[in-house]
């Protein structure tokens, strides 16, 4: 296409606006325009324009902070229910992710030296968390390593070289006995005859004995209570382990590791003395262990029901004679 | 281009207000249409000034897709209503009337093309925008709208070669 032809289309397609159109046109534009200004809002300044990015950066930034930074807090600090509202919220997608910050807190507070009291009570939130979510759960070894450090290491405890006490005298606090932190197996060390019943549990325990000495001191350790009474050197410990099987429908041989008896926690064990006379009762713990303190002498131990399992253990017979006993104590599940 | 002063304004509307009517008219093939296109391209451009970025190529450009979009919402608005262009009576006294050989033969011949081919034709020939400028208007690439205008340009020689004598040497 030459010059001519770009002529030619020029002049076959311009078109001149018409003057009358141009005036309206402008006087339609004329007034818009004034039309416009008068609703034209002002314009923010450099600096209000500023404050406005900011206050804007921070509505979206502090929640986030405030969220990240109450992910350490524990009980008692003053982000700590931001912290539960953020896991609770995160728990619709993770189950466990409750129960794991009550350990951690627990872990953290029994490092930080917090008071006995507390790290009950926190024993007792995790406790509760880890049950929740069933038997078998990952976090269950977790939480029995923490209870067993914590009933290990109790708290409050009279010093060691006070005076052997007389009749009526509170004597020397009676530590629990430590526990081996993986399997839950009672470490040996010499008897302590203090004419106490200590148990290491983390389940609903109630330890009694009776007839038992008016108490001098108690030391609460989680739930684990520690009854300190004047020592008496014809007490020997008794402990053992308390299971359940058979976990599996068929048993093979060799046996199948995977349908192990399953430890009980909770089970109810009750002594009684050749009189028939009821002398202590203990509950087992998570790990299935129970631990308790008795008078040498004739002893009948009545298993007592379970719910979830068949009928009750057997009730076996026992005697102290100076030296520690332990026992075994089988549940049936009723599987077959 | 934060605000048109009232001369300014003004002066653009003189400067650019015939090409824009062109424009409009090579889309529509309305007159009144084509006015109305333009009116409307400045009204919103009294609310779009603060918002639009660039030179003042920028703003013709902005200006020109502005009576584009109007132009072919009228189009549109025609075909909803089953009207055609072409039963459209010329209500302008300057519309040509097609005489062998003369400039009536070539508008004749625009009206056979696509809106998008006498857009091109018109932007790239009469107003002598680049391949770039054109393809910001026409929202398309500088490809498409050099291809485009080498098919207008074919179509236009075999329309004037048909329909006159001297449709041959006007190609």
């Amino acid at each position: 296409m030459g010059r001519r032809f770009t002529d030619r289309l020029r002049q076959a397609t311009w078109r001149p606006m018409p003057d009358e159109a141009k005036r309206r046109h402008l006087d339609a534009v004329e007034a818009a325009r004034e039309v416009k200004a008068a609703w034209t809002p002002p314009r923010l300044g450099v600096r209000r324009r500023l404050s406005v990015g900011l206050v804007a950066a921070a509505l979206i930034v502090l929640p986030t902070g405030i969220a990240l930074a109450a992910e350490g807090s524990l009980p008692g600090d003053a982000l700590y229910p931001v912290k539960r509202v953020t896991e609770s919220i995160r728990s619709l997608l993770d189950d466990d992710v409750v129960a794991e910050h009550r350990i951690e807190e627990l872990e953290q507070l029994m490092a930080s030296d917090a008071p006995a009291e507390v790290i009950a009570d926190q024993v007792d939130r995790a406790t509760r968390e880890v049950d929740r979510l069933g038997s078998g759960h990952r976090l269950g070894p977790r939480l029995d390593v923490a209870t067993a450090v914590v009933a290990a290491d109790p708290v409050d405890t009279r010093p060691p070289e006070a005076d052997p006490p007389t009749a009526g005298d509170p004597g020397p606090a009676d530590p629990v006995d430590p526990v081996d932190p993986i399997d839950g197996e009672p470490v040996d060390k010499p008897a302590v005859t203090t004419g106490t019943i200590a148990t290491i549990d983390d389940a609903p325990t109630s330890t009694t004995i009776a007839p038992a000495r008016p108490a001098t001191t108690t030391t609460v350790v989680d739930r684990t209570t520690t009854t300190t009474a004047p020592p008496d050197v014809s007490r020997q410990r008794v402990f053992g382990y308390v299971h359940a099987g058979p976990t599996c429908p068929v048993e093979r041989f060799p046996p199948d590791p995977d349908c192990a008896d399953r430890p009980v926690a909770g089970a109810v064990l009750v002594f009684f003395d050749q009189d028939d006379v009821e002398v202590a009762r203990v509950e087992s713990n998570r790990a299935g262990r129970f631990e308790t303190q008795l008078p040498d002498g004739g002893y009948l131990l009545r298993p007592q029901p379970h719910d979830g399992l068949l009928g009750t253990a057997p009730a076996q017979e026992f005697k102290v004679a100076g030296e520690p006993v332990e026992l075994d104590v089988a549940y049936d599940t009723g599987i077959r | 281009m934060r605000r048109l002063a009232p001369e300014a304004f003004r002066e653009l509307y003189e400067l650019l207000a015939d090409g824009l009517n062109s424009f409009a008219y090579s889309i529509v093939r309305d007159a009144s249409a084509a006015e109305d296109a333009v009116q409307q391209a400045f009204l919103e451009l009294v609310q779009a000034a603060p918002t639009i970025r660039g030179d003042g190529r920028a703003l013709r450009a902005w200006l020109f897709r502005s009576v584009r979009f109007r132009c072919l919402d009228e189009i549109r608005r025609r075909e909803r209503r089953r009207e055609t262009l072409h039963a459209q009576v010329p209500d302008d006294p300057v519309s040509p009337v097609p005489s062998p050989g003369g400039e009536g033969d070539l508008e004749a011949a625009m009206s056979q093309l696509t809106h998008q081919q006498r857009s091109v034709l018109f932007l790239r020939h009469v107003m002598g925008m680049s391949g770039h400028e054109v393809a910001a208007i026409l929202q398309t690439n500088r490809a498409a709208v050099f291809a485009t205008a080498a098919r207008a340009e074919r179509r236009l020689r075999a329309l004037l070669s048909d329909e006159g004598p001297n449709a041959q040497r006007s190609a």
